[in-house]
């Protein structure tokens, strides 16, 4: 009880521990509307195939542990939010092998369309990618949780075109644009209120992602060097 | 008594003519008919299995160089197209198919036109183009089934719970952003 009393002192008192605590719930929303139906409230009479009962559970335990990590440094547990830190970084290995080995195996048995493997895999990449940069800035508490939130935008992003197909949208709905950048519009606005003034960092994720939706960069890998870099890792991680 | 036999003959001629002009035309509706039901049949059964969990039941409807757009990209020949329902993540759902009309379009192809209703308020449109080959007929031309965002009513094709739930929720983290927001623009550190 005085736990609860101290995290809500400590969140009541920081915007910057309420808006990252927001966007943990923010990003269980996403996946609850997005896999709900075909993984946590399945009612489809098949069991889900080993490995992507895996990758779903992996992929729930890192969502969670972005919660339990936002409410420990709510809590000014530091020591214990370092040493899950720890845990972390093999929890994010085991999710970015689990992610790649479902993605590619779902391709190469053609349940899956090349470009939109070739987006999920891109997206895993950046999130993954965009995690491995927040920890090397762990000791900068700015820059770790910027780069930790944009890791999840990143990573959730194929949660948010099923949540849109599951409310009745298009995949290629303004919706799934809008709820893509929304955190990233958030964290913009978020820094512009907390320091009254441009953030280098919160616009420069926003005009990244930006750039790489716009472009849909992806794409590369509907090239022959992409081809070529999608059978080798479709070999390393298939056998 | 000659004249009276060729009376008879253009008579029995008339007859004849018109009986099996009626006759063809019979014919004809009775064919269209009986391809809209076996297509309409194997549609429905095929979707029973489909939202049983089952989606490449709907696959085997496919001739073996048939062509399926899922997301843009064709998936060409019966089992590859299979292999990709197979991916589809179908919970067991009930659901109403409501046929338009056949269309011929020519001596053995047909175009069919259906909409699903799926219990949730889903509803999605589909339009497959089916050909009469050696006495079997299927499917050489679909597309994964499109979204209807809205009924001719103008009824969203979302459930009410749903919507009501997601607004509440899309809401509630719009108010909590402001929130925090206005919090952060009144917020001074110990810096500052």
């Amino acid at each position: 009880m005085n736990q609860f009393h101290s995290i809500r002192r400590s969140v009541r008192n920081s915007p910057e521990k309420q808006f990252f605590l927001l966007s943990a719930f923010w990003f269980i929303l996403i996946v609850l509307l997005g896999f709900g139906n075909s993984f946590y409230f399945r009612t489809s009479p098949k069991p889900l195939d080993i490995n992507l009962l895996l990758h779903g559970s992996l992929f729930t335990i890192w969502i969670l542990f972005y919660l339990t990590q936002n409410i420990l440094i709510a809590s000014r547990n530091i020591n214990l939010h370092m040493l899950l830190g720890k845990i972390g970084v093999a929890l994010i290995l085991l999710v970015f092998i689990s992610s790649y080995y479902t993605i590619l195996y779902k391709m190469s048995l053609g349940n899956k369309p090349f470009l939109e493997a070739a987006s999920n895999l891109f997206q895993i990449g950046l999130g993954v990618g965009a995690v491995m940069i927040s920890i090397v800035y762990r000791n900068r508490p700015y820059f770790h949780k910027r780069f930790m939130f944009a890791a999840l935008v990143f990573l959730t992003s194929a949660g948010i075109q099923r949540a849109c197909a599951n409310l009745g949208f298009a995949p290629d709905s303004s919706l799934v644009t809008w709820l893509y950048f929304a955190p990233l519009i958030a964290l913009f606005l978020f820094d512009l209120a907390l320091f009254k003034k441009f953030t280098f960092l919160s616009l420069g994720l926003l005009l990244f992602a930006f750039l790489l939706y716009y472009f849909r960069v992806y794409r590369i890998f509907d090239t022959p060097f992409g081809h070529s870099v999608m059978d080798l890792l479709t070999k390393l991680f298939i056998w | 008594m000659g004249i009276k036999i060729k009376r008879m003959k253009s008579t029995k001629l008339s007859l004849i003519c018109f009986t099996l002009l009626f006759l063809t035309t019979t014919a004809h509706s009775q064919v269209s008919d009986s391809i809209s039901q076996v297509i309409s049949s194997k549609v429905e059964n095929a979707l029973d299995d489909y939202y049983k969990g089952n989606p490449e039941t709907y696959g085997m409807l496919f001739s073996n160089n048939a062509v399926y757009y899922d997301f843009g990209e064709a998936v060409i020949g019966k089992q590859n197209i299979i292999n990709r329902l197979r991916g589809y993540p179908i919970n067991d759902t009930k659901h109403e198919v409501l046929f338009s009309p056949v269309d011929k379009i020519s001596e053995d192809t047909y175009v069919v036109n259906y909409i699903i209703k799926e219990e949730t308020g889903f509803i999605v449109e589909s339009t497959e183009v089916w050909t009469l080959t050696n006495g079997d007929i299927e499917i050489v031309y679909a597309r994964l089934p499109h979204p209807m965002l809205f009924e001719q009513q103008g009824g969203p094709a979302i459930s009410v719970r749903t919507f009501v739930l997601s607004v509440i929720g899309f809401g509630l983290f719009l108010f909590l952003l402001f929130v925090i927001i206005s919090n952060a623009y009144k917020y001074k550190s110990k810096n500052q």
